[in-house]
């Protein structure tokens, strides 16, 4: 019912119309809708900050017959309305150097043949008719067949390109030729092609984050040779194709180089069937999405437990990465041993762990914390410094597992608080060369145009409040009490976003150390801190 | 390599006109015809363009404004089946001697070109930019894409665009013969002049044909000479009649519906601009045409429905490229 009201207030009051907005506005007033405060941001970013952004065209870039970029985009009864503008906005890159491969597999052979007449208005357009429709996969890969360039870039035939995205990618290539894949932030663009929206600022190249959705696609720069080392696309992947593409070119025996262009260099069309607007329909892309990802943990030899999907997120993949060890957990949460037991026992009571063994150990001092780490004899160590408890029992198995992918130095959980579902702790990131903590105090389901806070995401460094690491780690800075910073390592800190710790608050550390209330065994949760969230903002 | 037709109409340009066709007999590696037409000049116009042998010259006996004269000549021009590309230069423009090779150059390999423009600088000052393309906007003006900027070669790259400004321009020979509209042959002549050109670009678009921006080609306008000797206020009052005319005559309906608001507010700026600059009975003047323009509509009702039968742009798209500066994309 609510649905149906939602959807008949949408046709009725279009967002980004003059009467969408008063209508929105009144909506916050009474507490309908919630402030998105960024959405108004980013119409003053595409008009002032965006322009200033691009660079000037590179010199002396002719078409020449080997191009730098081959565009690669499967048509299929393209409507007119989506093709004209994505082929203009190709035909007018302020870059000159490229050529477009159109791989046309319409059924309906009116479509085609407009296709065909619209592909002469660009020489460096290139038109290859296919008689019968093999899938975007086998569609794809008969146009790479053509492709001359030194790079490939994939587009969607219902989508539209920056004019300034070839000439972004070409500066970076030209500064660092060693260049093998190219990402840029993208941003959705309304079903008429009017109005942008929705942008997503992506953080620079994050390989755990790649694990839990397909970030780095649009634009998507990738260089040729790689893609045929690999043998192009796979048809058992369509719907998520270019995902599978880049698991496997990442797999490769050889140093990958990727680069992030923090401009918005693509626009996503929110077209009725398009995956932009409604990811659960396209349930064939997810179950795509999941093999893909699953022959990927095989290839990188990680035990796990299969490719899930996040309920709440469409779209979002949880891999559940595990490892047979022994894991030992510290629990040093107060200067009082006896509160330290007691929080140990609770840790433990919520704790299942099935692929690890666990060892629960309640230590006073903080001090030669190193030393214990490096004495013991189990092979991750988890420490607790602060009174947080796990949300589902199967933290741990998760945690170490995710320490048995490759590359990956140290991991945390979220850390909420239990009452209004705000963010205590997801991790810090390097800004003007120091660690800033990232979306402390927002709402952990929000969105946001760097994506939503419970993404799991690489970052630069992490709270010492609950961490797991490796027991013979070469950094230093993880046995210590302070802020762990992972700038300039080889290794990722990784902020693993699916398992979540909540704050729990003891109604007083007298009270907490009262008998009755440890026989009870269970802790009072403050109702004021109901307002934490507030203060923190 | 297809023939280019030059075409000039003049009207008391006597000290200008030599500048023009110096430019033009200038020009490198291409064939090329120039016609001229005469608009029954006072001066001595007519004999400075007799001087040039291979024009042909056309003069007549009363002043049939810019777009009849333009018209004339285009008809006279396609007679000659070598010709493919119609150059139409303003008798106070001066081109480069590589505009026209520079302009075709590009066009090899392309199909469906209506209309080419290079980059059109002011002829006192080449640091200022008379134009790149010219548009309708989001509110329903014609507006001469970076008039007045600042000259930056770094910045320029060939580009699909609205449409071109016809002080130097080049349309292709399949556009000029393939026009919709029965009531006007190429230029509308009910328009006289002004607006004439945004007139065929904005035809142009909805129809599907491409226009495009070569900066590689280099022209340059002094602007406005011919109407300067007329009356100081007459360009005004013609851009208000004409504009209602071109949005009615080209605009898909849902976008003068959704602009309609944003025209009424641009209609009263423009009646107060011209009351400060020119003063109150201008602007009266202005006011008036507006509502003349209003009248004459029903004038332009025919080639409406013949050009809506030609659209193939979506109205969407039309109003995204209105708002995106006339560029496409």
């Amino acid at each position: 019912m609510f649905r149906l009201v939602k959807a008949v207030a949408r046709t009725l009051f279009p967002e980004y119309t003059f009467r969408g907005r008063m209508i929105r506005k009144v909506a916050i007033k009474v507490g309908l809708a919630h402030e998105v405060s960024w959405t108004r941001a980013y119409e003053d970013y595409i008009k002032t900050i965006e322009p200033q952004l691009f660079y000037a065209p590179l010199a002396d870039h002719e078409p020449t017959d080997s191009p730098l970029f081959s565009i690669v985009v499967p048509f299929f009864n393209t409507p007119d309305k989506y093709l004209r503008p994505l082929l203009d906005s190709i035909s007018n890159q302020s870059f000159q150097d490229w050529e477009l491969i159109m791989t046309d597999a319409s059924t309906d052979e009116s479509r085609a043949s407009v296709i065909k007449e619209y592909s002469d208005a660009d020489p460096r357009f290139t038109y290859v008719r296919l008689h019968s429709n093999g899938g975007i996969s086998r569609n794809t890969n008969e146009g790479l067949r053509h492709a001359r360039g030194r790079y490939v870039v994939f587009a969607d035939h219902d989508d539209t390109c920056s004019l300034h995205a070839l000439n972004e990618m070409a500066i970076v290539i030209h500064d660092d030729p060693d260049t093998d894949v190219l990402y840029s932030d993208e941003d959705v663009l309304t079903d008429n092609g009017r109005y942008r929206k929705g942008p997503f600022f992506k953080p620079s190249w994050s390989p755990h984050m790649f694990l839990e959705m397909n970030y780095t696609n649009h634009l998507s720069v990738i260089r040729r040779e790689l893609i045929e080392q690999v043998g192009g696309l796979r048809r058992q992947c369509d719907g998520a194709q270019d995902y599978d593409l880049l698991l496997r070119i990442h797999t490769l025996p050889r140093n990958i180089v990727v680069h992030h262009i923090p401009k918005i260099l693509y626009h996503w069309r929110e077209a009725e069937h398009s995956t932009a607007r409604a990811m659960s329909a396209k349930t064939y892309a997810l179950d795509a999405g999941a093999t893909a990802l699953a022959e990927y943990l095989d290839r990188v030899d990680v035990e796990n437990d299969g490719v899930g999907h996040v309920d709440h997120r469409p779209g979002w993949y949880h891999i559940h990465p595990r490892r047979r060890c022994s894991v030992q957990v510290i629990v040093s949460v107060s200067t009082d041993q006896r509160l330290n037991e007691h929080f140990a026992n609770l840790v433990r009571n919520r704790t299942r762990a099935t692929w690890v063994s666990a060892t629960f150990t309640p230590r006073l001092s903080q001090e030669d914390l190193g030393e214990f780490c490096r004495a013991s004899d189990h092979d991750v160590i988890v420490v607790i410094r602060s009174m947080f408890l796990p949300q589902s029992d199967d933290w741990l198995d998760e945690l170490a597992g995710v320490l048995a992918l490759p590359g990956t130095a140290g991991v945390a959980p979220l850390l909420m608080f239990n009452t209004n579902r705000r963010v205590v702790d997801a991790g810090l990131v390097n800004r003007a060369d120091q660690l800033r903590p990232l979306y402390k105090g927002c709402r952990v389901d929000g969105g946001g145009p760097a994506g939503p806070p419970d993404l799991v995401r690489d970052v630069d460094g992490l709270t010492p409040f609950v961490v797991a690491f490796p027991r013979r780690t070469e950094h230093e800075s993880l046995f210590l009490s302070q802020d762990i910073d992972g700038r300039g390592w080889s290794d990722r800190l990784v902020l693993w976003g699916h398992v979540r710790f909540l704050m729990a608050q003891i109604a007083g550390r007298d009270e907490a150390l009262n008998d009755n209330l440890a026989l009870e065994g269970r802790l009072v949760v403050l109702r004021s801190e109901l307002d934490a969230g507030k203060r923190y903002k | 390599m297809r023939k280019i037709a030059f075409i000039i109409v003049t009207w008391n340009n006597e000290e200008i006109i030599s500048g023009c066709l110096d430019s033009i007999q200038a020009q490198i590696d291409v064939d090329f015809d120039v016609y001229v037409l005469d608009n029954a000049s006072a001066d001595a116009t007519v004999d400075v363009v007799r001087q040039y042998p291979q024009v042909h010259v056309v003069e007549s006996r009363e002043n049939t404004g810019f777009a009849q004269g333009n018209n004339i000549l285009i008809r006279k021009a396609l007679e000659d089946p070598e010709v493919g590309w119609l150059a139409l230069i303003n008798s106070d423009a001066t081109l480069d001697p590589a505009w026209a090779k520079m302009l075709t150059g590009f066009a090899e390999g392309r199909s469906n070109i209506a209309a080419l423009q290079g980059l059109t600088l002011d002829y006192f000052n080449h640091e200022i930019v008379d134009s790149q393309h010219i548009f309708v906007s989001g509110n329903l003006q014609g507006i001469q894409y970076g008039y007045g900027h600042k000259t930056d070669f770094t910045s320029y790259y060939p580009r699909k665009v609205f449409g071109v400004n016809a002080a130097a321009a080049m349309f292709s020979r399949e556009f000029v013969e393939n026009q919709p509209d029965p009531d006007s042959y190429f230029f509308d002549e009910r328009f006289y002049m002004y607006y004439e050109d945004i007139d065929v670009a904005f035809r142009a678009l909805v129809a599907g044909w491409d226009s495009y921006f070569v900066p590689a080609a280099l022209a340059y306008h002094m602007g406005s000479v011919s109407s300067q000797k007329k009356k100081r206020d007459y360009s005004v009052t013609m851009i208000a009649r004409n504009q209602i005319a071109m949005i009615f005559k080209n605009a898909p309906l849902s976008v003068i519906a959704w602009s309609f608001p944003s025209l009424v507010r641009g209609m009263i700026g423009f009646v107060r601009q011209v009351s400060r600059e020119y003063g109150k009975s201008s602007a009266r003047t202005v006011l008036f045409n507006f509502i003349v323009g209003f009248a004459r509509l029903p004038m332009y009702a025919k080639s409406r429905r013949s050009i809506k039968r030609r659209v193939k742009l979506q109205a969407s798209y039309v109003m995204s490229i209105m708002h995106h500066d006339g560029i496409c994309g």
